[in-house]
C-alpha cells in the first residue's frame, strides 16, 4: 500500500547499490595484504583518532569467516554489515513493491 | 493542488505535488485532519542538512536517528559515519532521505486519516424547480 514518487525511488536504489558496493569492495579486498591505501577520510583531514579505524579490515575478516580477526579490526563490524545488509534489502524490497502500483484512492498519474 | 496550498501552504516542490496527490480525494474535514498530523510527522529537509553536518564534530549518524533510522544512525556513530565516507553520501542525499521519510509518513497519515473521518456519503442532489 506504500507509494513513492518516481526520484525517491530511484535515490532508493542508488543508495541500496552503494552500500551493497562498499560493502562489497571491503569484502574482496585482501586483509592480509598489507595496507596500500587509506580510504579514512579523518585520516586524510589530519585527525588523531577514527571510530571507523579498521572497518574495511574487519569486513574482509568476515568475508572470510575470520570471526576473531574480525572483532579484534573492529568490533561493531558484523552489527554494521547486517545493518548495512537490511538496509539494502529493505530499500530494494520497497523500491519493486512500489513499481506500478496503484493505492486505492489517489490518483497516480503514469 | 487547492486543497494542499490551502491548508499547508508551507510545503513546496516534489513535497507539495505528491501531497497534493493524496489530498486530491480527501474532503475538507480529511484534509483539514490530514495536514494537521502531517505537519508533526513530516522531518525537515534543513534540519536533516544541519544534523548531517554534526559528523564534521565527531557525532555522526543524528540525521539517520532523527529520520527513525535507529540501526544505521548507530552503525555511523561507532564507525564516525564510516570514516566520514557514509556521511558525505548523505550530504548528497539529505534531500531524498527527508523526501521518502516524508513521503512514507503522508501515506501512513492519510490512511490514518481515512479510517478515522470516514467521507460523508456524496449527497444526493434535491430537486429543484416549481413544484406548482
Amino acid at each position: 500500500m506504500k507509494w513513492m514518487g518516481e526520484k525517491t525511488r530511484y535515490t532508493s536504489v542508488l543508495e541500496a547499490m552503494v552500500w551493497l558496493a562498499g560493502l562489497g569492495l571491503m569484502a574482496w579486498s585482501d586483509p592480509f595484504a598489507p595496507a596500500r591505501f587509506d580510504v579514512c577520510l579523518f585520516d586524510a583531514l589530519g585527525a588523531p583518532f577514527c571510530p571507523g579505524e579498521g572497518l574495511g579490515h574487519a569486513i574482509g575478516f568476515l568475508a572470510r569467516a575470520e570471526w576473531k580477526l574480525a572483532l579484534e579490526s573492529h568490533m561493531a563490524a558484523p552489527m554494521v554489515v547486517a545493518v548495512l545488509l537490511h538496509r539494502s534489502v529493505s530499500l530494494i524490497i520497497q523500491s519493486i513493491r512500489t513499481i506500478s502500483h496503484d493505492v486505492q484512492g489517489y490518483s497516480i498519474p503514469a | 493542488m487547492s486543497k494542499v496550498i490551502q491548508f499547508l501552504p508551507e510545503l513546496d516542490g516534489d513535497e507539495q505535488v505528491a501531497v497534493a496527490r493524496i489530498m486530491t480525494s480527501m474532503s475538507e474535514e480529511q484534509a483539514e485532519q490530514f495536514a494537521h498530523v502531517y505537519r508533526q510527522r513530516r522531518k525537515d529537509e534543513s534540519a536533516t542538512l544541519l544534523l548531517t553536518l554534526l559528523a564534521f564534530i565527531g557525532v555522526a549518524g543524528v540525521n539517520r536517528f532523527y529520520l527513525g533510522q535507529i540501526g544505521m544512525g548507530l552503525a555511523y556513530l561507532l564507525t564516525a559515519g564510516f570514516c566520514l565516507i557514509g556521511t558525505i553520501i548523505d550530504l548528497f542525499n539529505y534531500k531524498s532521505l527527508a523526501a521518502r521519510f516524508n513521503e512514507q509518513k503522508a501515506m501512513e497519515t492519510a490512511e490514518l486519516i481515512r479510517g478515522a473521518f470516514p467521507a460523508p456519503p456524496p449527497s444526493i442532489p434535491e430537486k429543484t424547480g416549481d413544484t406548482d
